[in-house]
């Protein structure tokens, strides 16, 4: 017989599943259509992409997308392997392994996206 | 304390293809599996990103002028059509967990797949100016 936890903590990870995937909706169109549609005349490069994003309304339109993407599709992958009954110190292993992926790609994206609002990055 | 029970061990001899394969197990299936594709997708996009960023401004306008050539265009209307059937699946699922529309799975399934593919077909005749420059 496997040992498995059973604690209410699911709860917030299905809620928040949910919710991340609606605000994912809209930061996503957001993202692909400002991509995509709202270029000026020529391609994106550093200067165009430092125009928008010293605004505050691209500032936090980015850096959420950042944050709830990552968990959004960790916890979707974490869901995933916990389909596996693996027993509790597999649970607890994938489960701060994502973490911890979640948290090193939240700050290599943070820190892509810094120099674009400062303008300051090596020419 | 964290209440535990004990779980009956998973029997590993049942058939990973299941014979009863319908409607309702491929979306599942196809659900899981562009999520997994897109996290896939996502980490990398974040990485290609940051070390493009680390060279500085000349090394990232020279990234992001490769990724704007026509093949990656191409990819990137992959990667299109991928999102737009997870999200319309997933906006299928969460009515579902409203409690709305549970009695028409299977309509709702093909309707999503519908609209992602229509979805698709718009973002190719978009993206065309940009394949064929």
């Amino acid at each position: 017989m496997q040992v498995v936890a059973r604690k209410n903590t699911g709860i917030w990870a299905w809620l928040l599943q949910r919710i991340s995937a609606v605000l994912l909706l809209g930061l996503l169109t957001i993202h692909i259509a400002v991509l995509h549609f709202i270029r000026p005349d020529g391609d994106i490069t550093f200067a165009s992409v430092h125009v928008r994003l010293a605004t505050v309304l691209y500032m936090v339109v980015d850096y959420s997308l950042l944050g709830v993407a990552l968990y959004h599709g960790l916890n979707g992958a974490r869901n995933v392997l916990l389909d596996f009954t693996l027993g509790l110190r597999w649970e607890k292993a994938i489960s701060l392994v994502l973490l911890l992926i979640g948290l090193v790609a939240f700050v290599f994206g943070a820190g892509a996206l810094t120099p674009f609002i400062t303008g300051t990055a090596m020419p | 304390m964290i209440q535990t029970e004990k779980v009956q061990r998973q029997n590993l001899n049942v058939p990973l293809w299941p014979l009863n394969f319908r409607t309702g197990m491929w979306a599942y299936a196809l659900h899981r599996i562009t999520g997994l594709f897109l996290v896939v997708y996502l980490l990398m996009h974040i990485t290609v990103i940051s070390s493009g960023m680390m060279g500085g401004k000349s090394a990232f306008d020279s990234l992001l002028g490769i990724l704007q050539t026509p093949l990656w265009v191409v990819m990137d209307l992959g990667l299109v059509a991928v999102v737009f059937f997870h999200a319309l699946n997933g906006i299928r699922l969460i009515l579902f967990d409203l409690g709305l529309g549970t009695n028409s799975q299977k309509t709702l399934f093909w309707a999503a797949f519908a609209a992602s593919f229509i979805g698709f077909v718009l973002a190719f005749i978009v993206s065309l100016p940009l394949i064929f420059v």
